[in-house]
């Protein structure tokens, strides 16, 4: 970072000191749900007469410091009773609160809250957080609610198409984006391909999703962050819910360790075992299933604990031949200490894993490969004024990365056992995070994270003349893997590389009025692990490969502003934002790379560069029986990989093409309306440009096949993709009266049945030998009911 | 091969979602293709060779009408020992021989191929690439995707002395690539499906030898024919480059391979 910035940050954290001055008290405290103790994220606490007011953080804690005196202060949020209290603030006080809900009804099913209220004065922009509820009221393909699915109608999210896995925010691919369970890193967030998201929806109290303006204290993936946090669990009573649906079924079961101190909450999901049996005519398996864990325990005042764990796997598995089985295991130990009224703290220590083997009886082997990590962090928030808060803590990662290890699966096998090349990392950061408000209309949020990667040794690393582990072959004008000329041996202790990066982070608002505010946000991120994967989705077997000596970490500058304003009671909201952003370091590949099994994955790599822009729109309603929102997005995502020399054509002849999932207009309108206490409606109407695909520009005959030419990349784009889906939601009358409450949930997926083209792919038809184009439509017209239950 | 796996599961997931559709693709200048494969079955006496240089020009897409070459002057030169093999138009569907099927390539020997097409020189240099035979194929009674599959079990050693890039002919236009990387060395059997074939019906399995450029290059060639379209887990395709150069002018460059294997074949009748 250059040094008048440092000056800034300097000067800014000075002119507080004077600030703070006369007699002050702190108020401080948890605010919680009334009827199970759960803690609640996002609550305001305002006190109306000074102006000042904080919000929950992500373990339900507030700190407010205010001069002495007597106050009228006011606890919102949406979904909940208000609670007006008069204190008189005379010390340092802990105000612990309970909010009662508004609708004494299925609490979990039922929505309580929309997308987050918008915030004029804070300068977090873009983000969008969503709560369970609004993710269960969304209709989604076959009954099942998805956290993934919900966050593709945000603005400026998208994915490589219906089956594809992952998605993708602001341009940027699947493999940016951080995915957080309770603190811990998710590496694979899709099941069945890509068809249904890892997170069960009842284990989960809120998520939100950062596109830019990323705060300092988080790092490592350059395009989003999406933060989600499960339950707690009941510690006043036991209860439990669950709903049987098309694809699966889930039960959740929560209850008190000891009464209003601790509190076990267990959430299983599976899917049917053979779930699309009828396209086969064997003994097959298609499955999936996850589990979510949690226990949290409140030592004293100050001291709380919470253990969560994840464990989610799909198994297919096809006549006892071929067996594919992969997923994420994550276990978390989390202990919450406040150090003073008001220091916040936070220590996380953290094991992830994601496992991919697979079975092929048919070839005679076994395969597995993934990424483990043990994640130690400790943050702060400190509320040093109403004025001023600061995040700070260390995040260290270290990561074993297993490319793979093949053996034989029986004794005829010819396979002879190997592993390959396992390979180390560390990653360190510390951070230090500011909000700031400077008067009382300019609100800033600045901080500095500065971190560190180390490739560790490994058993051998291949040398290359010139490190060049690519060759470009002239004759030809292609790209060959290079000969090693030699092998290096490393201790594990040894570095074969560190990177070190000060990522600066800076967003202001400017309150024009109270109802109007324009904001602006610069941050700069450096991601040192790659996920290997040259197709337009990313395969559950794709690996994760660290920066090292032939692969530099990814760079992200991104810059955004936008224009914020609330209308008429708060009830509408609007919104809008542009960004840009420019990631170097961005890999690509060779032609016919092949990324699996490759134990010298740099002599198939190639270093490129990615850039986006876009322009977003949002208008909400939150509250009332009507509520939704429209959003609207406009946006080019790019890649290029120039020549190294004049002489290389680099990839796509070094020119900018498209990714796989732009998208130049994306519409999506959310709609939800509750009739009256029996019945409720929602609906979703998705508009998108079709994605860029290659048609081929001429074809040949080459030993009987027939072999279509291309062009350049992605200059193609399917048809247009739209959709409606509405879902009813039946709450019986009677359900007041009796201890299980049901509900039904009928859904219609793509009411008019497009067939919307997931792919146009070329070949030859075997009856008539001539070349056709075959189109793949994955969802036409898909019904649903699923029944939930809550005792 | 392991990420054909994928999007075939993925297909038999969405199999019944599939349509034809009418599409106009672009158009580019044509360029000239050279088929020239060799098959050498050295453990006959003298050595069996099979194969031909065919040429023609690319067409559209949608094409139906194909644009066979037969004006070119081709020829195949020993540079070892420099004899030149001349090779003749045959037929007027591009095909070009060697008269007497004189061309019989042997170890050891570099290989150039000759066309003069157009005013403009193509060349290409290979070997002779040796392979392993095959010990043996059996019908076996195991299914993968549905009770009309055949399971054929097929067995080979590897050379343990050297990194063997393999291509198999499975027969009915199907083809397999494999690499030795992790059965150096040792006795292989692995099954090998097929989709409806009637009993009594015979199946001819080869191995070929490749060089690893060519092993790139059948692979890019079989996933872009379009086994596995329709998936989103396909690599974005390209223009696939051979090893046939353009002398005279580089930039119009010829599609196309050169290419000599050692050939082993085996004959099974199905029960």
């Amino acid at each position: 970072m250059n040094r008048p910035l440092v000056w800034f940050f300097l000067s800014l954290l000075c002119t507080l000191q004077t600030l703070i001055g006369q007699e002050k008290f702190t108020l401080y405290g948890t605010v919680s749900d009334a009827a199970s103790n759960e803690t609640l994220i996002g609550v305001t606490i305002a006190i109306p007469e000074l102006q000042a007011g904080v919000i929950t953080n992500e373990y339900g804690f507030y700190s407010i410091t205010l001069p002495q005196g007597s106050y009228q202060i006011s606890i919102s949020s949406i979904g909940f009773k208000e609670i007006i209290k008069t204190i008189n603030l005379t010390k340092d006080t802990t105000l612990n609160l309970q909010l009662t809900e508004e609708a004494e009804q299925l609490e979990e099913i039922i929505l309580t809250e929309d997308i987050e209220k918008l915030d004029i004065r804070k300068p977090q922009m873009s983000v969008n957080s969503l709560s369970a509820g609004s993710i269960k009221k969304i209709p989604a393909i076959l009954g099942e609610a998805d956290v993934l699915k919900s966050i593709l109608l945000l603005p400026g999210v998208t994915s490589a198409g219906e089956g594809a896995s992952g998605f993708n925010v602001r341009g940027g691919s699947v493999d940016q984006n951080l995915i957080l369970l309770d603190e811990a890193t998710i590496y694979n967030s899709s099941h069945l391909f890509g068809f249904f998201s890892v997170f069960n929806p009842d284990a989960i109290k809120d998520l939100k999703l950062y596109k830019g303006g990323i705060p300092a204290k988080y790092g490592g993936r350059v395009s989003s962050v999406l933060d989600i946090y499960q339950k707690e669990g009941n510690s006043k009573t036991f209860k439990a819910n669950g709903g049987i649906g098309i694809v699966s079924s889930r039960l959740l079961l929560e209850g008190p360790l000891k009464k209003d101190q601790g509190a076990f909450l267990l959430a299983g999901r599976s899917s049917y075992a053979h779930l699309f049996l009828p396209l086969f005519d064997n003994d097959n398996k298609a499955y999936f299933y996850d589990l979510n864990t949690k226990l949290n325990y409140r030592l004293n005042k100050n001291n709380n604990l919470y253990v969560s764990g994840y464990f989610g796997r799909d198994v297919f598995s096809i006549s006892n031949s071929f067996v594919n089985t992969y997923g994420n295991s994550v276990i978390n130990l989390r202990w919450n200490h406040l150090f003073s009224d008001k220091i916040f703290s936070n220590l996380s220590l953290i094991y992830s894993d994601y496992f991919y083997g697979l079975e092929l009886d048919f070839v005679g082997f076994k395969w597995n490969s993934g990424i483990q990590n043990f994640n130690v962090k400790y943050d702060f928030k400190h509320y040093i004024s109403n004025d001023l808060k600061l995040n700070y803590g260390v995040n260290n990662t270290y990561y074993r990365f297993n490319p793979g290890e093949i053996e034989p699966n029986r004794s005829d096998s010819g396979i002879t056992p190997r592993e390959l090349i396992n390979k180390y990392a560390n990653e360190f950061a510390a951070y230090i995070d500011a909000e700031h408000k400077v008067t009382k209309n300019i609100t800033l949020q600045y901080g500095l994270r500065w971190s560190n990667f180390i490739r560790l040794g490994q058993e051998k690393l291949f040398i290359y003349e010139n490190d060049q582990a690519v060759d470009f072959n002239s004759d030809f004008q292609i790209y060959e893997s290079a000969e090693p000329i030699g092998i290096e041996r490393f201790e594990r202790d040894a570095q074969i590389a560190s990177f070190n990066n000060l990522e600066p982070r800076l967003a202001l608002s400017y309150a024009i009025n109270d109802l109007n505010s324009v904001k602006a946000s610069y941050n700069h991120m450096a991601q040192y692990l790659h996920l290997l994967s040259n197709t337009s989705s990313p395969t559950p077997l794709d690996v994760w490969a660290p920066s090292g000596k032939f692969i530099q970490p990814q760079i992200l500058d991104q810059f955004a502003i936008g224009y914020f304003k609330n209308l008429k009671n708060s009830d509408y909201s609007f919104e809008t934002e542009a960004f840009y952003k420019n990631v170097k370091n961005r890999i690509d590949y060779i032609d016919g790379a092949n990324l699996i099994a490759n134990d010298a994955i740099e002599q198939v790599l190639l270093n490129g560069k990615m850039r986006a822009y876009g322009l977003e729109f949002m208008l909400k309603k939150s509250g009332g029986n009507f509520n939704g929102w429209l959003s609207y997005t406009f946006s080019r995502s790019e890649q290029k990989t120039p020549g190294r020399t004049a002489l290389e054509t680099g990839i796509n002849n070094g020119k900018w093409y498209t990714t796989s999932f732009d998208k130049t207009h994306d519409v999506s309108l959310n709609t939800s309306y509750d009739l009256n206490e029996k019945w409720s409606f929602t609906s979703n109407l998705i508009f998108q440009t079709g994605q860029p695909t290659n048609y081929p520009i001429g074809n040949y005959e080459y030993q009987d096949l027939s072999i279509p030419i291309y062009g350049e990349r992605n200059k193609q784009r399917l048809p247009s993709y739209h959709r409606l889906d509405i879902a009813a939601t039946l709450t019986p009358r009677k359900n007041k009266r009796r201890k299980l409450q049901s509900q039904w949930v009928f859904g219609i997926y793509n009411v008019y049945n497009r067939k919307n083209a997931a792919s146009i792919s070329f070949g030859r038809n075997e009856d008539t030998s001539n070349n056709e184009a075959l189109r793949t439509s994955i969802f036409g017209i898909v019904p649903s009911v699923t029944y939930n239950f809550k005792f | 091969m392991k990420k054909q796996l994928v999007y075939f599961l993925f297909l038999l997931l969405l199999s019944s979602c599939q349509d034809v559709i009418e599409i106009d693709t672009p158009s580019t200048t044509p360029r000239l293709v050279v088929d020239a494969n060799f098959n050498v079955y050295t453990n006959q006496n003298p050595s069996q060779v099979e194969g031909s240089i065919k040429l023609s020009l690319t067409t559209d897409y949608f094409d139906i009408e194909k644009k066979p070459i037969n004006d070119a002057q081709v020829s195949i030169t020993n540079e070892t020992d420099g004899t030149v093999y001349p090779f003749t138009a045959i037929d007027n569907s591009g095909n070009y021989k060697s008269p007497n099927d004189s061309f019989i390539p042997e170890f050891g020997n570099l290989y150039r191929l000759n066309i003069l097409y157009s005013n403009e020189n193509y060349s290409a240099e290979t070997v002779l690439i040796p392979s392993v035979p095959i010990h043996k194929v059996t019908e076996g009674s195991g299914s993968l995707f549905g009770n009309d599959d055949t399971e054929i079990i097929v067995e080979f050693t590897d050379d343990p002395s050297r990194n063997d890039f393999y291509l198999f002919d499975m027969d009915f236009n199907e083809f397999l690539t494999t690499e030795d990387e992790f059965y150096q060395g040792e006795t292989f059997v692995f099954s090998y499906f097929y989709d409806n074939l009637s009993s009594n019906q015979e199946v001819t399995i080869k191995i070929m030898g490749l060089e690893e450029q060519f092993y790139n290059y059948m692979n890019n060639i079989l996933e872009q024919s379009g086994e596995g379209g329709g998936s989103p887990f396909q690599p974005t395709p390209s223009t696939i480059r051979g090893n046939i150069v353009n002398t005279s002018n580089s930039a119009n460059f010829a599609l196309g391979y050169f290419s000599i294997s050692e050939t082993y074949a085996y004959t099974l009748t199905l029960n």
